[in-house]
């Protein structure tokens, strides 16, 4: 794990980004993509979460025990995502209210847990921080391409701004099945451009190798 | 070894106590910081959800008035509502304010309720919790806009206060006047999609109604017409 500082922090864009390669964290993904509204203050909240976990992970994780290092991150992350709703609710109610049940549900969410377990008890302060940033952001990117895809045809909006006056809104794509069928498309589209990548690896490099 | 193993254990529970009492002091102190932000923010949105019922009122001129009547489970309260600071004398009642709920589709609504000094007119609703279906259900609370993104940038956009469309439909109605026809209700401007969510707003305002009436004894609901009330009725759609 002597990578880089600056892969630590880029991975989670492209590379392990984590609702589009790793698959993580796709309950709220889908809840909460309605509009880009909601899922920039989700994906901030995810971030602050993410990195303050990570760092507090990383600087006990030869204090803690590995047999209860499990309720001991899942403490860290409750705390974390407490004190967000507290402010939340405190200075921002209307962003509380629109996310409703999935910012206390951020403790479950598998990324964080996942980054804790996988990464931040494993390395050091600043490859932790950056780590979570990085996948915060990248799980922020995503949320938000989804919404805005979400918000422009369900909503006719984007931000809260009316696009075409007089546009009738496929009010599917604002309910669940519009937010499996653009999530399926993105991760297909996805997959497809990377595994023609991985064939045309393949078909350049063997013959290199014959000669 | 032995000792070790045996020690295991304590360092386990002492390990996860310290960082349970940690999180908690960490809690508290955030909590001590954002508290009176919490409460002051519950206090401007109940505030808000009365002048929106009132629109004559004035912002210093709400009485809370505390029954003996029970709704709900809880002890049931009404705002008296006057057009100037209470501590003026020569304020007006110009009506009262409570709060209602109904069962929608996937939540239970809760609407809060101005009605003139006879209790005979619903001054304007106001619906302060709902989950409803985004894009269904709860289009109920649903501000008609006119702004569109260019507005931003042209100066001669029009700046019109948005107005919620389905709610504002109940301002200056007369609660007889809210009578059921068939599985919905007389002259009510439903939600597209969302039969269940319309009747229980209109199941909510006239809870409150009711509620208020007995508690008081002011503007009698006939107890034949709540009979026949539409119920949320488990069907296909919302």
């Amino acid at each position: 794990m002597n990578a880089p500082a600056s892969r630590e922090f880029t991975k989670g864009f492209s590379k392990s980004n984590p609702v589009f390669v790793l698959l993580l964290g796709l309950c709220p993904t889908l809840a909460v993509s309605v509009t880009v509204h909601n899922a920039v203050g989700m994906a901030l909240a995810m971030t602050f979460v993410l990195v303050c976990s990570n760092v507090i992970i990383s600087l006990a994780r030869d204090i803690i025990p590995p047999k209860v290092r499990i309720p001991c991150f899942i403490v860290v992350i409750a705390t974390f995502v407490t004190i967000v709703e507290l402010v939340m609710q405190a200075y921002m109610p209307p962003l509380y209210k629109s996310l409703g049940i999935f910012v206390p549900l951020i403790v479950v969410n598998c990324i964080i847990l996942g980054r804790a377990e996988a990464f931040a008890s494993k390395n050091a302060v600043g490859a932790s921080l950056l780590d979570g940033l990085g996948m915060g952001f990248g799980f922020g990117w995503a949320l938000v391409l989804l919404a805005t895809v979400r918000e422009i045809l369900g909503h006719g909006t984007f931000f809260g701004y009316e696009l075409v006056p007089g546009f009738q809104p496929a009010l599917i794509m604002i309910l669940p099945p519009g937010a499996f069928l653009s999530l399926g498309l993105m991760l297909g589209w996805i997959n497809w451009r990377r595994s023609r990548r991985a064939r045309r690896r393949q078909d350049t490099a063997p013959p290199l190798k014959l000669e | 070894m032995k000792a070790e193993t045996k020690e295991q254990p304590l360092v386990l529970v002492v390990v996860l106590a310290v960082v349970c009492a940690l999180a908690g002091l960490a809690l508290g102190f955030v909590y001590q910081l954002t508290g009176p932000s919490i409460h002051i923010q519950k206090q401007k949105a109940d505030r808000a959800a009365l002048l929106a019922v009132h629109p004559g009122a004035s912002p210093e001129g709400l009485k809370l008035v505390k029954t003996e009547h029970e709704a709900h489970g809880e002890q049931f309260e009404y705002h008296e509502v006057y057009d100037k600071p209470l501590d003026d004398d020569t304020k007006e009642l110009i009506g009262y304010a409570c709060e209602g709920r109904a069962q929608g589709y996937s939540s239970t609504i809760v609407v809060t309720v101005g009605l003139s000094p006879d209790a005979s007119t619903i001054t304007g609703i106001k619906i302060t919790a709902q989950q409803e279906t985004p894009g269904l259900g709860a289009n109920c609370e649903e501000v008609e806009s006119d702004t569109y993104i260019w507005n931003i940038f042209s100066p001669r956009a029009k700046a019109q206060a948005p107005k919620p469309w389905f709610q504002s439909q109940f301002s200056g109605r007369s609660i007889d006047g809210l009578v059921p026809e068939g599985k919905s209700y007389k002259d009510v401007r439903a939600l597209s999609g969302a039969t269940i969510t319309t009747n229980a707003v209109v199941r909510a305002t006239l809870d409150a109604v009711e509620t208020f009436s007995t508690a008081t004894s002011l503007g009698q609901v006939d107890a034949e017409t709540s009979a026949t009330w539409p119920e949320a009725e488990g069907g296909g759609e919302e």
